[in-house]
């Protein structure tokens, strides 16, 4: 059972950790202890996902900006560098949501569309709904891990999304959830009988 | 309306591109949100989780959202509702879907007389005052704000009941699909034991076999007297 939001909630939080593990001669098994727990960011970040490849992590760390980017980090908490910080091809609003490609040379990840806005909705939800745990207006990107080159995969409409992406394990399939939409104005007819509903015709 | 979607990566002297994109609603209710978790470690079965019976506070029409009155003319914050909100996003228990429907304006007139006068509705209308204080005190950001049902929608993102679900690979198919298996969401230990106990997946998969009739069957066959 899972209760969406929930990814928010961490990034608020504030810390990404890493649970330090003892066990048996096998290393796994009932005998598991949890022996420490080392601090990897002190700051608001999520949505992590560790290469099986290179023993990397990615995760989506928020900048001063206000909007996450996807940056490297070492095990022991090192951090490598922000991939899409200042990136001349990937959109400098969220990049959120890192999934390793299994080989290790390709980050797969959500990145915001600047070009799209979310009519009628206020500020204040349109923020909520297009950070990278809801990826309204998001588009899938995929990089290399060094950063140097990186391609747009899809390209959304105004209040479509692109959300948690994966790449199954032999490196062939991506996997995400989406929102499409299904006819023009939709949107604008909700927001209409949404202001109606909160007594905006009162003049409130 | 969401869905999830599947497609194949190509990285090649041309750059990188997904082909063969492919939308699948397993649920086949056009209001179901879904979110993608993974792939199997061998590949073949996809996990994700679909909300039951209710739709993202975006797609959400007006009438659908409870703390507000059905009709959007004459609409009211409705106080009890928003109690109930509130608890329920405390529990965090897993309920049982529910569909809200705009109450009919026959039926309400008709509560309205019969019980103007009488001390359950007194006292209803002595605490309704206090009621609405109490709330913009706890939310001061909602109170009277054009925003503010917009506002509450993200907030019940977070409670967006869902279950989780796997579809075998092999059986990818355009749309809507019929043979994914579900954890019960109204047990709020199914999914675990749904993973770990191997001996009764096979079993809790068929009983919850994405047929509504069916499960509806398997729920009054379980409340039959031994």
């Amino acid at each position: 059972m899972r209760v969406r939001g929930l990814g928010s909630r961490l990034v608020g939080a504030a810390v990404l950790a890493k649970a330090l593990a003892a066990g048996g001669p096998s290393g796994a098994g009932p005998g598991r202890e949890l022996v420490g727990v080392a601090v990897l960011v002190d700051g608001p970040g999520g949505r992590v996902d560790w290469s099986h490849a290179n023993g990397l992590i990615a995760a989506g760390i928020v900048g001063s900006d206000g909007y996450s980017d996807v940056e490297l980090l070492r095990p022991d908490g090192t951090r490598l560098g922000c991939l899409t910080c200042g990136h001349p091809q990937v959109p400098q609003k969220h990049n959120d949501l890192p999934a390793w490609h299994p080989s290790g040379e390709y980050i797969l990840f959500q990145s915001q569309d600047p070009n799209l806005d979310l009519p009628f909705v206020g500020e204040r939800l349109e923020a909520y709904l297009t950070q990278g745990g809801a990826g309204l207006n998001h588009n899938l990107w995929l990089m290399t891990r060094d950063g140097r080159r990186a391609w747009q995969l899809t390209r959304v409409r105004a209040g479509e999304a692109s959300l948690h992406p994966h790449v199954s394990p032999d490196g062939r399939t991506v996997f995400w959830a989406a929102r499409i939409q299904q006819g023009v104005g939709r949107c604008g007819r909700c927001a209409l009988q949404s202001s109606w509903s909160t007594g905006g015709a009162r003049g409130w | 309306m969401w869905a999830l979607r599947l497609a194949e990566l190509v990285v090649d002297g041309r750059g990188a591109r997904l082909v063969n994109e492919r939308t699948l609603r397993p649920r086949g209710d056009p209001n179901t949100f879904y979110e993608s978790h993974g792939f199997s470690p061998d590949g073949q079965t996809l996990i994700f989780s679909a909300s039951i019976g209710r739709a993202h506070p975006f797609d959400r029409p007006p009438s659908a959202r409870d703390g507000f009155g059905a009709d959007p003319e004459h609409a009211e914050h409705n106080p009890r509702a928003h109690r109930r909100r509130e608890y329920r996003a405390g529990t965090d228990v897993p309920t049982r879907p529910r569909i809200h429907r705009p109450p009919q304006k026959r039926k309400r007139k008709q509560l309205r007389t019969e019980h103007e006068h009488s001390p359950s509705r007194a006292r209803e209308r002595d605490r309704r005052p206090q009621d609405e204080r109490q709330h913009a005190a706890e939310s001061p950001a909602f109170a009277r704000d054009p925003l503010c049902e917009n506002q509450r929608d993200g907030q019940r993102e977070e409670q967006l009941q869902e279950s989780s679900g796997m579809i075998p690979i092999d059986e990818w198919a355009e749309g809507d699909l019929r043979r994914v298996h579900f954890a019960d969401p109204e047990e709020p230990s199914g999914a675990g034991e749904f993973l770990n106990q191997a001996d009764e997946r096979e079993e809790n998969a068929q009983e919850h076999e994405h047929d509504e009739r069916a499960r509806q069957s398997a729920r009054a066959a379980k409340q039959l007297p031994r």
